[in-house]
C-alpha cells in the first residue's frame, strides 16, 4: 500500500497567469466534450485504497473518504483541468474579478440537476458557503478561506450569479472556489436541526446522497468495493449532444494492499492500475501479451525531504545543546546535502523510475518550479570540505568529531508505513556513516512522528513526505516562520533568521500580487533561499507510472489527473 | 455443575472490566491521539483541532476517558467511531459476522485437518507418510501468514485458476440465486480460510500426535491390548478419548488467536472483516471503535474458555466441580 | 546413594535411547551447526551486515568456477557489470580467486576480541554474493548469518520465560485448587484476553527509539512471552488437573510427601510432553511473529538483520519472480523450524519415563 502522507496540500494552479487585471473567463456553455465520439454502456472496475470514513464531503478528512466523492458525485464551482492543471469553469460557466482584485462575480451554468431532478441554483452555493462558514462544523474548507481571519463576505445576486467580496486583493482565493458544493434541499433542515455532521455517514441509504457529479451512488459494501452508477441528469455533453457519461457502471473495489491490487489488474479484473517503480519491468514485458499501455506521466507532486531540528525549544537540548550548534551551521548541513546520493535512492528505493528534486515546489509544477535552484550533486569530497570547514574533524579511525572533541551522533526517523520512504533512510544513513558519523536511523509509527514534529519538537532530524501541489501559497502553514507546519521551527513569535524573515515577506508579496510573473519572482526567490539555507534537504520523486487496459479510451493521462480526471468522456470499447 | 456454570458466568462480569481497563490503558500507552492525523494537514487551523479535541473528550485524563467509555458502555452504548462519526456498532456490525465466517472456516480447516492426521501420524509413527505429513505441517507453520496468502493469490493468477483474488462476494453477488450466492462465498473464502486454517494446523497436529503417543504408550491402553481388544476400538474408544482432553483446553484459545491473527491476512485477501478495520482503528488511535474489537475478541475468548472448560468436564469424568 | 547411581543409569539409557533415534541426532547436529554458524558469524561471513555494494544491488548468486580452460583450477569468480537496471553480466576477462581466511572489515568477537579475519572472500573489486544481494546490494549470505543471532537466541529466551511461568502458575493453580486456582486462572485469562496483535502495536510505539534494534525485539519478545505464558499455563493446569487424582499422587500425598516435591517429582514430570512439543513449536512461531511485525515495519528494523525482516521485505510479486533468492529466509526458517521439531520428538521419546517402546 503506498501511503503518501495523510497530508493533502490542496492542489492548485496556475491560472493566475491570466489573471491580470480585471477580466472575464467563460467556457463553453453547454460543455461538449472535444474528445472523439465514445461508445455507451460498461462497467469501468478499478480499485481504491482504503474504505471511506464518511460520505458528508465538507467533513471528510482522508483522502479515502475524497477519492471516493470529489469529482465523481459533487462538484465545485470551478475545478482544475487533469492535463494543462489550469483552473476553469465547472458548476460556474464564468467569472470575473473587480481591477482591484476583491470582488469575484460567478455566473451559474443554467439547467444543471442535482441526481434526484430538483434544479441547482445560486441558493445552493450561498447554502454551501454557509456550512463552511459555520463554527460548528469542523471543516478544512474553512481555514483556506480566511484572508486575515476574515471569511470572505458572499451574495447571491440572482438566481445565476453569486458573488464574493474580499477584505483584500488575494490570489490564492480562486482556487478556494473548487470546494464541493452540497444541495440545499437535502441538507438544510438537517442542518438547521444542528445535525449536519452526522449526516451522510457511511450507513446513509445510497439513494440520499444527491451530487451533481457524472455519477451516483449505488451501493457500498464496507471493506469490498463501492458501485456507482451513471448520473442521467449530468450536463456534459457528448460531440453529438448526447448527455455523458457513456460509463454505465463504475465498480471501485477496495483493496488496502499493493500487491493485491496488482494480481487483480494482472487477472484482468480491473482496468487501470498505478505501477510502482519496482514493478516497471515486469509489467512492461506484459503489457503487449496482456492488452495494456503502460504510461509514464513523469514525477507526481510529492516531497519527500529531511527536516533539521532547528527549534532552540527542543527539550532534549539541556542534555545535548551542540546538536543544535551542528545543524544550524550551515557547513554541516550542505555537508549532509552533498552526502544525498540521489541516483542511488532512484535506482534502489525507485526500481529506477524517479527524479531527483532540489526545490520545495514540486517537480512537475512548471509555472513554479525554479530550475536554477542551488544543487548539491553526491559527492563525499565535497562532503568532507563543508565539514573541514566547519572545524570538524577526523579520528584514525575515521569516526567524525566536533572541535569540541564530541562524537558526531544523531537520530533520522521516518515512519514505519511506508517502504520506499524507509529505503531512503537507509540509504542516506549509510553514506552519513561513510562520513564518520554515528547515525541512529528508525522507523517509528506514523503518530507518534507527528507528536514529535507538532508539539514535543525533540527529534534531530526527520525525513517525511508533503503532497505538494501548484500553487505554492498552499504551503503557507509550512513556509512562514509563525506556520504550525514549520517544521523545523514551529510558530515563531518573530522569525528566528534573516532568511526566514525574508521568507515570510515573499509569501505575503506572492499571495497579494496579482501578476504571474511577479509571483513567480517572489516564488522562485523562495525556492533560491531553501536550497541555499537548507532547512530541509529535498530527495527524489517516483515516477507516476500507470497500466492502462487497451480497451478503456479517451484518457489523458497525466501525474496531476491520474487516468480518471476525465471520468466522464472515458468510454470502453468491446 | 449446574452451579459451578453460574458461578462461572458471575466471574465473567470482573473480569470483563479487568479486561477492558488494561485494554483502555494499553491503547493510551503510546503518545497522541485521533487527531494527530490531522494536525500535520496544513489546511486545519489548530483552532478545529482543539475544538474537536474538547468535543471526542480527548482532553480529559485517561482515567475520566475510561469511566466515561463505562458509563456509556453500561448503557448500551459503545460510543461513537472518531473517524466514521457514526456509532462503533454499525461500523462493526458487518465486519463482525464476516470476521467470524472466516474464522469458523479456518477453525474448521484447522481441526478438521489436524485431529485425524494427529491421529494417523501417531498410531503410524516413523513412518513415510508421518514423516511427510510433518514436514508438511512444518512448511505451512515457516511462512508468515501474508507472504503464504500472497503466494497462493499468484499462483492463481499465474495459473488463471477461475478462483477470486480478493473479498468476500463477486460484483455480480446480489443478481445470483441464494445457491450460488452461497457457493460465491465460499470461492472467496478459500484462500482466506486456507492460510489461516493451515498456519494452525501444524501446532495442533503435533500437539494431538503428541498426546497420541503419551495414551497410546499409557498402561490401560497396554493392559487393553493384552486383552485382545481390537486395535481399531482402543485407539477410537479408548485413546483418543483421553488424548482429546488438552486440546479441548486449546479451543477456547484457538478462538481468539484466530480473532486476532486474521488482521494482515485480511488485508493481503482483502476479505472484509474485523481485523483490517481494527488494525486501522488501532494505530490511528479511533479509541471507541478499536475498544469495540478488542471487548468484542475478549468476549469471544473468555466464552470460548468458558465452553472449552465445560467440554472437558464433559469429556473428563476424573475433573471434579465443587 | 543408590538413588543416585539409579538416576544415572537411568540418564544413560535416556540419552542411549535418544542417540538411537537418527533423525533426532542429526536434527540436533543441524541445530548445533546452525547456532555455531551464529556465534562466528562475523568470521563466516565475508563481509558485514550493513555493508553495501551500491552497484550490485539485486545482483543474482555469484556463481563459482572449479575449471577453466586448462581444466581443473583453484576456485574462482567472474567480475560482473550492470547491464540495466538489476541486470548483470559476468565478463570471463577478469577473474577473481577464491581466497581463505582474508583479512576484511573489523569486528569483535563474542564482543572481546577485535578481528579483522574472514573465513573466506575474493581477490579484487567484485565482492563475492553466495546467496546473492538485495535491493541495497548487501550480501545476502552475510546477512542471513548476522540474522541468525537475532532470530535463533532471542525466542529461545523467551520460551524460557514463559515457560518458566507456565509450568509455575499451572502447576500451582491446578494442584491447590480452589481460590488460588480461581485467581491464577482469571489473571490469565485477562492476560490472554487482550488481543496480542494489538498489544505489540501499543507497545511497539511506546518503546524508546535510542536502544539498539535487537534489544527492542528483545523487549517486545518479552513482553509476549509474558503474555504467551497463559495460554501454556491453563493446559498445564488442566493436565495437572486430572493426575493430581492419579494413584501414585494420592499415595505421595497420603504418605506425607511436602506439597513441593509432589508438584515438581510428580506432577510436572508428566506434563513434559506437553511442554517440549509447546516449546519446539513456539520457537519457530516467535521467527514468525517478527516477520509479521516487520510487515508493519515495527520488527527489527534495518539496517540489523533477521530472518523476519529479510523475508518481510521480500514479500513483492516481482521479487520472488525476478529475484527468487531473496527467499532464502524463507527457507531458513523452514529448516530451523523443522529440526525444532524433529529434535522435539527426540527427546520426547527420551525423556517420557513411561516410554518404553522405542528402548
Amino acid at each position: 500500500m503506498k501511503k503518501r502522507i495523510f497530508i493533502y496540500l490542496i492542489l492548485f494552479m496556475l491560472i493566475f497567469a491570466t489573471l491580470a487585471a480585471a477580466q472575464n473567463i467563460s467556457l463553453q456553455d453547454p460543455w461538449y466534450s472535444k474528445k472523439e465520439q465514445g461508445k455507451y454502456g460498461g462497467t469501468l472496475i478499478s480499485t481504491l485504497t482504503g474504505d471511506p470514513k464518511t460520505f458528508n464531503i465538507l467533513i471528510a478528512k482522508e483522502t479515502s473518504s475524497t477519492d471516493v466523492l470529489a469529482g465523481y458525485i459533487f462538484e465545485g464551482l470551478l475545478t482544475r483541468n487533469g492535463v494543462t492543471t489550469e483552473l476553469e469553469p465547472e458548476l460556474a460557466k464564468e467569472w470575473s474579478i473587480s481591477e482591484d482584485g476583491k470582488v469575484y462575480t460567478l455566473k451559474l451554468r443554467r439547467g444543471v440537476q442535482w441526481s434526484d431532478g430538483v434544479e441547482f441554483t445560486a441558493d445552493d452555493v450561498i447554502f454551501t458557503f454557509d456550512l463552511i462558514s459555520d463554527q460548528q462544523i469542523p471543516t478544512s474548507s474553512r481555514d483556506v478561506m480566511l484572508i486575515d481571519a476574515e471569511f470572505p463576505e458572499y451574495k447571491k445576486l440572482d438566481k445565476y450569479t453569486v458573488q464574493f467580496k474580499l477584505a483584500k486583493s488575494f490570489a490564492p482565493f480562486l482556487n478556494n472556489l473548487t470546494a464541493p458544493i452540497l444541495p440545499k434541499h437535502k441538507l438544510y433542515s438537517i442542518w438547521q436541526a444542528g445535525d449536519f455532521n452526522k449526516v451522510w455517514g457511511i450507513n446513509t441509504e445510497p439513494a440520499e446522497i444527491v451530487g451533481t457529479g457524472p455519477f451516483k451512488l449505488k451501493e457500498y459494501k464496507p471493506g469490498e468495493r463501492i458501485i456507482m452508477v451513471k448520473n442521467n441528469l449530468y450536463w456534459r455533453k457528448d460531440p453529438a449532444g448526447k448527455t455523458l457519461p457513456y460509463l454505465e457502471n463504475w465498480v471501485r473495489i477496495i483493496a488496502d494492499n499493493q500487491e493485491t491490487k496488482s494480481l487483480l489488474f494482472e487477472k484482468g479484473q480491473t482496468h487501470f492500475l498505478a505501477v510502482r517503480g519496482i514493478d516497471y519491468k515486469r509489467f512492461a514485458s506484459k503489457a503487449d501479451q496482456n492488452d495494456f499501455t503502460l504510461v509514464n506521466a513523469g514525477p507526481n507532486f510529492g516531497t519527500d525531504f529531511l527536516i533539521f531540528n532547528l527549534n532552540p525549544r527542543n527539550p532534549k537540548l539541556k542534555e545535548q545543546p551542540w546538536k543544535l550548534e551542528w545543524f544550524n551551521n550551515i557547513h554541516f548541513r550542505k555537508a549532509i546535502a552533498y552526502a544525498f546520493d540521489k541516483q542511488t535512492m532512484i535506482s534502489q528505493a525507485m526500481a529506477g523510475q524517479g527524479t531527483p528534486q532540489w526545490s520545495p515546489v514540486s517537480s512537475p509544477n512548471k509555472v513554479y518550479l525554479n530550475q536554477d535552484v542551488k544543487k548539491y550533486p553526491f559527492n563525499l569530497e565535497k562532503a568532507r570540505q563543508e565539514l573541514k570547514a566547519a572545524k570538524f574533524y577526523w579520528d584514525d579511525s575515521g569516526k567524525l568529531y566536533d572541535q569540541n572533541d564530541r562524537r558526531v551522533e544523531f537520530n533520522i526517523l521516518t515512519y514505519a508505513e511506508n517502504n520506499t520512504i524507509i529505503s531512503l533512510m537507509n540509504i542516506i544513513a549509510s553514506d552519513l556513516r561513510n562520513l564518520g558519523m554515528k547515525i541512529n536511523a528508525s522507523p517509528i509509527e506514523f503518530n507518534k512522528l507527528v507528536s514529535k514534529l507538532d508539539n514535543e519538537w525533540d527529534f534531530d532530524t526527520i525525513i517525511i513526505g508533503l503532497t505538494g501541489g501548484v500553487e505554492p501559497h498552499s504551503g503557507s502553514n509550512v513556509w512562514p516562520s509563525n506556520g504550525h507546519l514549520h517544521m523545523w521551527n514551529p510558530r515563531q513569535k518573530n522569525p528566528a533568521t534573516e532568511w526566514e524573515a525574508r521568507i515570510d515577506e515573499l509569501f505575503r508579496l506572492g499571495a497579494a500580487a496579482t501578476s504571474i510573473k511577479q509571483r513567480q519572482k517572489y516564488y522562485d526567490e523562495f525556492q533560491e533561499i531553501i536550497a541555499e539555507k537548507l532547512p530541509v534537504i529535498y530527495t527524489v520523486v517516483p515516477n507516476s507510472i500507470y497500466a492502462v487496459r487497451n480497451n478503456l479510451k479517451n484518457t489523458d493521462i497525466t501525474a496531476y489527473g491520474g487516468v480518471i480526471w476525465n471520468i466522464y468522456e472515458l468510454y470502453l470499447e468491446d | 455443575m449446574k452451579t459451578y456454570l453460574i458461578r462461572r458466568v458471575l466471574v465473567l462480569i470482573p473480569l470483563l472490566l479487568a479486561i477492558s481497563l488494561l485494554s483502555f490503558f494499553i491503547m493510551q500507552l503510546s503518545p497522541g491521539n485521533y487527531l494527530d492525523q490531522l494536525r500535520l494537514n496544513p489546511d486545519i487551523s489548530s483552532d478545529l483541532i482543539n475544538r474537536l479535541e474538547s468535543e471526542y473528550g480527548l482532553n480529559q485524563n485517561i482515567f475520566h476517558q475510561y469511566l466515561h467509555w463505562l458509563w456509556q458502555l453500561l448503557h448500551g452504548n459503545l460510543g461513537e467511531s472518531f473517524s466514521y462519526r457514526i456509532p462503533v456498532t454499525e461500523v462493526i456490525g458487518s465486519r463482525i459476522a464476516n470476521t467470524f465466517i472466516l474464522s469458523l472456516a479456518a477453525m474448521i480447516i484447522a481441526w478438521g485437518l489436524a485431529i485425524p492426521l494427529g491421529i494417523y501420524s501417531a498410531t503410524h509413527r516413523y513412518s513415510i507418510t508421518d514423516n511427510f505429513l510433518s514436514s508438511f505441517a512444518f512448511i505451512g507453520l515457516s511462512i508468515p501468514n501474508f507472504f503464504f496468502a500472497l503466494i497462493l493469490l499468484f499462483l492463481i493468477v499465474k495459473y488463471s485458476l477461475p478462483l477470486p483474488v480478493s473479498g468476500m462476494t463477486d460484483i455480480m453477488h446480489d443478481f445470483m440465486s441464494p445457491t450460488e450466492q452461497l457457493l460465491d462465498i465460499l470461492r472467496h473464502l478459500l484462500v482466506p480460510a486456507v492460510v489461516l486454517g493451515t498456519a494452525s494446523t501444524a501446532s495442533l497436529m503435533r500437539q494431538m500426535r503428541g498426546q497420541m503417543l503419551d495414551v497410546i504408550n499409557s498402561d490401560y491402553i497396554r493392559t487393553a491390548r493384552a486383552k485382545g481388544l481390537k486395535e481399531r476400538t482402543i485407539i477410537y474408544h479408548h485413546a483418543l478419548r483421553n488424548a482429546l482432553n488438552p486440546m479441548i483446553t486449546l479451543f477456547g484459545y484457538q478462538l481468539s488467536s484466530l480473532l486476532s491473527g486474521a488482521a494482515l491476512t485480511e488485508t493481503v485477501t482483502g476479505w472484509p472483516g474485523l481485523g483490517k478495520m481494527m488494525l486501522t482503528a488501532v494505530r490511528g488511535k479511533d479509541i471507541y471503535l478499536a475498544m469495540a474489537g478488542m471487548m468484542m475478541g475478549s468476549f469471544m475468548l473468555v466464552i470460548g474458555n468458558l465452553i472449552s472448560d465445560l467440554l472437558l468436564a464433559l469429556n473428563d469424568p476424573r475433573i471434579k466441580y465443587d | 546413594m543408590q538413588n543416585s547411581i539409579l538416576k544415572n543409569e537411568l540418564l544413560i539409557k535416556r540419552i542411549k535411547s535418544f542417540r538411537r533415534n537418527k533423525i533426532a541426532v542429526t536434527a540436533g547436529i543441524i541445530l548445533i551447526i546452525l547456532y555455531l554458524l551464529a556465534i562466528f558469524a562475523p568470521f563466516v561471513a565475508p563481509y558485514s551486515s550493513n555493508q553495501n555494494f551500491k552497484q550490485y544491488f539485486f545482483h543474482p548468486p555469484t556463481k563459482i568456477h572449479f575449471s577453466d580452460e586448462n581444466g581443473l583450477s583453484w576456485p574462482y569468480i567472474y567480475q560482473t557489470k550492470s547491464i540495466g537496471w538489476a541486470e548483470y553480466k559476468s565478463n570471463q576477462q577478469r577473474k577473481q580467486p577464491l581466497k581463505f581466511l582474508v583479512t576484511g572489515s573489523e569486528y569483535k568477537f563474542l564482543g572481546i576480541f577485535k578481528s579483522n579475519l574472514h573465513l573466506f572472500g575474493v581477490q579484487g573489486n567484485m565482492p563475492i554474493f553466495l546467496l546473492g544481494s538485495d535491493n541495497y546490494g548487501r550480501d545476502i549470505f552475510s546477512r542471513l548469518l548476522f540474522g541468525s543471532r537475532v532470530s535463533l537466541f532471542i525466542a529461545f529466551v523467551a520460551i524460557l520465560i514463559s515457560t518458566t511461568i507456565a509450568l509455575l502458575m499451572g502447576g500451582i493453580a491446578g494442584y491447590y485448587g480452589g481460590l488460588v486456582d480461581n485467581i491464577i486462572m482469571r489473571l490469565a485469562e485477562i492476560v490472554m484476553s487482550i488481543p496480542s496483535f494489538y498489544l505489540l502495536l501499543a507497545l511497539a510505539a511506546v518503546l524508546p527509539l535510542d536502544i539498539s534494534s535487537a534489544f527492542r525485539f528483545f523487549l517486545i519478545v518479552t513482553i509476549l512471552a509474558f503474555q504467551g505464558w497463559a495460554g501454556m499455563a491453563r493446559v498445564i493446569r488442566g493436565m495437572v488437573l486430572a493426575v493430581k487424582n492419579e494413584d501414585y499422587v494420592l499415595a505421595a500425598r497420603a504418605i506425607g510427601a511436602a506439597d513441593k516435591k509432589i508438584i515438581i517429582k510428580h506432577i510436572l514430570p508428566s506434563t513434559s510432553t506437553f511442554v517440549i512439543i509447546r516449546a519446539t513449536v513456539a520457537i519457530p512461531s516467535y521467527i514468525i511473529m517478527e516477520s509479521g511485525l516487520s510487515f508493519l515495519g515495527l520488527g527489527i528494523q534495518e539496517p540489523a538483520a533477521s530472518w523476519g525482516n529479510m523475508l518481510s521485505s521480500a514479500q513483492n510479486i516481482t521479487k520472488i519472480t525476478d529475484f527468487p533468492w531473496l527467499l532464502i529466509p524463507g527457507f531458513l526458517i523452514f529448516i530451523t523450524v523443522l529440526n525444532y521439531n524433529l529434535l522435539g520428538d527426540g527427546l520426547r521419546d527420551a525423556l517420557d519415563p513411561k516410554n518404553t517402546y522405542s528402548v
